[in-house]
């Protein structure tokens, strides 16, 4: 493009010289033709060729292999029967790196982002293919594997401008609890809020770990409200999430079942069952707490039975962790954070010459393509034995870049994801806490592309909700607090967000 | 009395900008379960060499070590000799056209293109994805040219007048004479920019995404970062269950030692260069 524009204007400035723009004419007609001539050779009955990039996310290649040399993107290559060149920027950085490459003019012809707002503001300045005829024509495993709620917030005025990737984790937090501390105590599982806050008292003043010191807490929490999901959807509701309310969409942070949840923590922290440093505690700091024993009942993620419990336990071999039932809230509900179901963006960028071969590369992946993607090769990283996969985790972590290829991708409730995660071990009873995380999960109703207001004042409003919350619950600011954060919410944006949420829904 | 409450005011500044230090290079030599069961603060628990040995080992590790030292070597020669070579001319007030010039360096620090024009040049140049794009855009920078500029005009004009007697050419003189008196000057700059080089992350951001490419500063933040992926933006969940199998912590403050000392050797072989008065006494009269 710049060549051109160089020589439109020498042909400005030779204007006289006939000759010169003759020859210049020529030349451009010639560039022109060869231009075209290359182009008409790439999709005339030859392999397609098209240029993808992914986010690595850090993740490491055996010598001598790199992202495009490796049996699994040679599998994609092989099966698709198409040319593939991937282009993984820095991981950190990577919204950067893609912002970057849209402003180039050379572009690939998939992009993966995982933010929603970077997909609204290329969609609104139409960079992206509609790719709705595409997914019909070739993307039959694309639509069995992605729910109506995914696409709807990939749609925008009935055009479909991304495939996405979808989150196979219903919601991330369940409740752990010493088993052995219950025990020590004489105390039931609990099951209201009631039960839990007697249960968290005993283990903040009962010294369950019979060291004689007063040095293990009730509760732990994170910075910004961080693990908090499964207490305040005990009043049905979650932060930060759009919930029906008389058929409008409204804000649940600003609902009075907020003002009651909050009530209850500042309560436990009053009476000293939280861990004082909680506002300040990071997931590592929370885990590292866990894994040292000072914690018996706490809000964790998933995995965490691989991660900080399994640490505890190694430390101290009388630990025994169970999953509790959710807290039941006065009116009888139960509640814990739903994911949104979409994690990733794949756009077809407006200049691709082959947005078919995206759409059927991705219906490969997703489809036939996704149980070796995900799982490794059988035979190499896995085996099947009495009908369970079987990983070897040394090859496993040596085949670890094929998750490149597999998150790029994801269906929603596929068989092959609940077996990777037994084959991981099943003492870790992964999928049974996503289960059970599976039948509380509360989730967004708000499904669509973000609006302008939620870029322009979201950030604003989370800080002020975050700040105005912990001072609440610290006792800095009394519990009415809550009704001014309200009206100020509504004034600084949020009023307008909600116009523009239940206009688009 | 003061000096004393000094050496404590600055002994305890030392003392906090040390800890974090001692507790990263502990965590390097203790186990993985003493560091996430928070038992270790600045002496090792479970003492052993096994994640130098594995960063060491490691292909990646080397290769970016390797990247790094290249760029910081290459980089900052480049830039110090360019610095000199556009400085001196600026400090002769003779020089014709000197203002217009020192204007337009001065408009740089000023107004810059932004990262997306500053993205088209490169990609124009064919910079894209080549060592070089670690060495050619940041050749100059404008800041220390000015430094460098005053610091010249500071070297007595009758040392330079006795070299030309002397028989010197202007660049004899320069390499003769300005350069060995401004070793402090050129010492804080190799400093300024190799410090720089090393840490530089951004440009691999932007301009590279060839793997052989990538310097620590990248390879660090992609150990560090793998098992830090934010859980409730959604992604990098297989990263999160895959954690605790592959960046161990001891492995990762291991990889953030290995990068940080030559780096930090850097220091001690310039200080003795900090040192003023040099050119006391060279005119006399």
């Amino acid at each position: 493009m710049n060549k051109n524009t160089s020589k439109r204007s020498k042909m400005g400035i030779y204007k006289k010289w006939s000759v010169t723009v003759v020859a210049l004419a020529v030349l451009f007609v010639v560039t022109a033709c060869s231009s075209d001539a290359k182009d008409g050779a790439d999709g005339a009955g030859e392999k397609p060729s098209i240029e993808i990039v992914l986010n690595n996310a850090g993740r490491k290649f055996p010598e001598g292999m790199d992202e495009n040399k490796n049996p699994y993107i040679d599998y994609i290559r092989e099966n698709t029967k198409m040319d593939i060149k991937l282009t993984t920027p820095p991981a950190d950085g990577y919204g950067e790196a893609l912002n970057v490459i849209m402003a180039s003019g050379d572009l690939p012809d998939m992009i993966l982002s995982y933010d929603p707002n970077w997909f609204e503001s290329y969609v609104r300045q139409k960079a992206l293919t509609p790719l709705n005829d595409l997914i019909d024509q070739y993307g039959q495993n694309l639509k069995k594997n992605i729910p109506e709620e995914a696409w709807k917030t990939v749609t925008v005025d009935g055009q479909i401008y991304a495939i996405p990737s979808l989150n196979p984790i219903p919601g991330n937090e369940i409740i752990f609890a010493r088993k052995d501390w219950l025990d020590k105590l004489g105390l039931n599982a609990p099951k209201t809020l009631d039960e839990y806050k007697n249960v968290m008292r005993a283990f903040a003043q009962d010294d369950p770990d019979g060291n004689g010191k007063n040095d293990t807490f009730g509760l732990i929490l994170q910075e910004n409200l961080g693990k908090t999901a499964p207490f305040i959807g005990a009043w049905g509701i979650q932060r930060g999430q759009w919930t029906e309310r008389d058929g409008k969409l409204v804000m649940s942070s600003t609902l009075p079942e907020m003002k009651e949840a909050l009530a209850y923590l500042a309560d436990l922290y009053k009476e000293k069952l939280i861990d004082p440093e909680w506002a300040l505690n990071k997931m590592a700091n929370v885990d590292e707490k866990v894994a040292s024993g000072k914690v018996g009942l706490f809000s964790g993620n998933w995995y965490d039975t691989r991660g900080p419990i399994l640490t505890n336990q190694k430390n101290d071999e009388k630990a025994e962790w169970i999953t509790l039932e959710y807290p039941t809230g006065p009116d009888g509900k139960q509640g814990t954070w739903g994911n949104n179901y979409v994690s990733g963006y794949n756009v077809v960028p407006i200049t691709s010459k082959n947005p078919d071969a995206v759409i059927r590369m991705l219906d490969f992946m997703i489809g036939d393509g996704y149980r070796t993607l995900v799982l490794g090769f059988e035979g190499e990283v896995w085996n099947t034995q009495d009908g369970k996969v079987v990983t070897n985790f040394d090859e496993h972590n040596k085949h670890i870049y094929r998750q490149t290829l597999s998150e790029a991708i994801v269906p929603f409730e596929a068989e092959v994801s609940r077996d990777r995660l037994d084959s991981l071990g099943m003492e870790f009873k992964l999928n049974e806490i996503i289960d059970q995380i599976n039948t509380v999960a509360i989730r967004n109703q708000y499904l669509g592309v973000p609006t302008a207001g939620m870029g322009k004042y979201g950030p604003k409003l989370g800080k002020m909700e975050n700040e105005i919350f912990t001072k609440i619950i610290m006792g800095d600011l009394p519990l009415d607090a809550f009704d001014q954060f309200v009206e100020d919410w509504k004034k600084n944006g949020g009023e307008e967000i909600t116009n523009e949420v239940n206009q688009s829904n | 009395m003061i000096s004393h409450l000094n050496v404590v005011l600055l002994g305890l500044f030392a003392v906090l900008a040390l800890l974090p230090f001692l507790h990263v290079v502990a965590q390097s030599f203790s186990s993985h379960q003493a560091i996430t069961s928070g038992r270790v603060h600045l002496w090792p628990v479970d003492f052993s060499f096994e994640a130098y040995q594995k960063v060491l080992a490691e292909q990646a590790f080397l290769n970016a070590f390797q990247v790094s030292l290249l760029r910081t070597v290459i980089g900052t020669a480049v830039n110090v000799v360019i610095t000199c070579m556009l400085a001196y001319p600026l400090s002769k007030s003779y020089i014709q056209g000197r203002s217009i010039i020192m204007f337009l360096i001065v408009f740089t620090m000023l107004f810059s293109g932004g990262m997306i024009p500053t993205f088209l040049v490169v990609k124009a140049t064919g910079l894209l994805n080549s060592f070089w794009v670690y060495i050619i855009p940041g050749a100059v920078s404008a800041f220390n040219v000015i430094i460098m500029k005053n610091f010249f005009q500071s070297v007595p004009l009758e040392l330079e007048e006795s070299a030309k007697i002397d028989g010197t050419s202007n660049v004899g003189t320069l390499i003769r004479i300005v350069v060995p008196l401004s070793m402090p000057v050129i010492a804080t700059i190799t400093l300024f920019h190799a410090v720089g080089h090393w840490n530089a992350f951004f440009d691999t951001v932007l301009y590279v995404t060839d793997r052989k490419l990538f310097p620590l500063q990248v390879y660090l933040r992609e150990l560090v970062m793998f098992n830090q992926s934010n859980i409730s933006n959604n992604n990098g969940y297989s990263a999160n269950i895959d954690s605790t199998l592959l960046a161990l912590e001891s492995l990762k403050a291991a990889a953030l030692i290995a990068s940080t000392l030559p780096i930090l050797l850097v220091y001690p072989f310039l200080q003795k260069h900090f040192v003023k008065g040099i050119m006391l006494g060279s005119v006399k009269g």
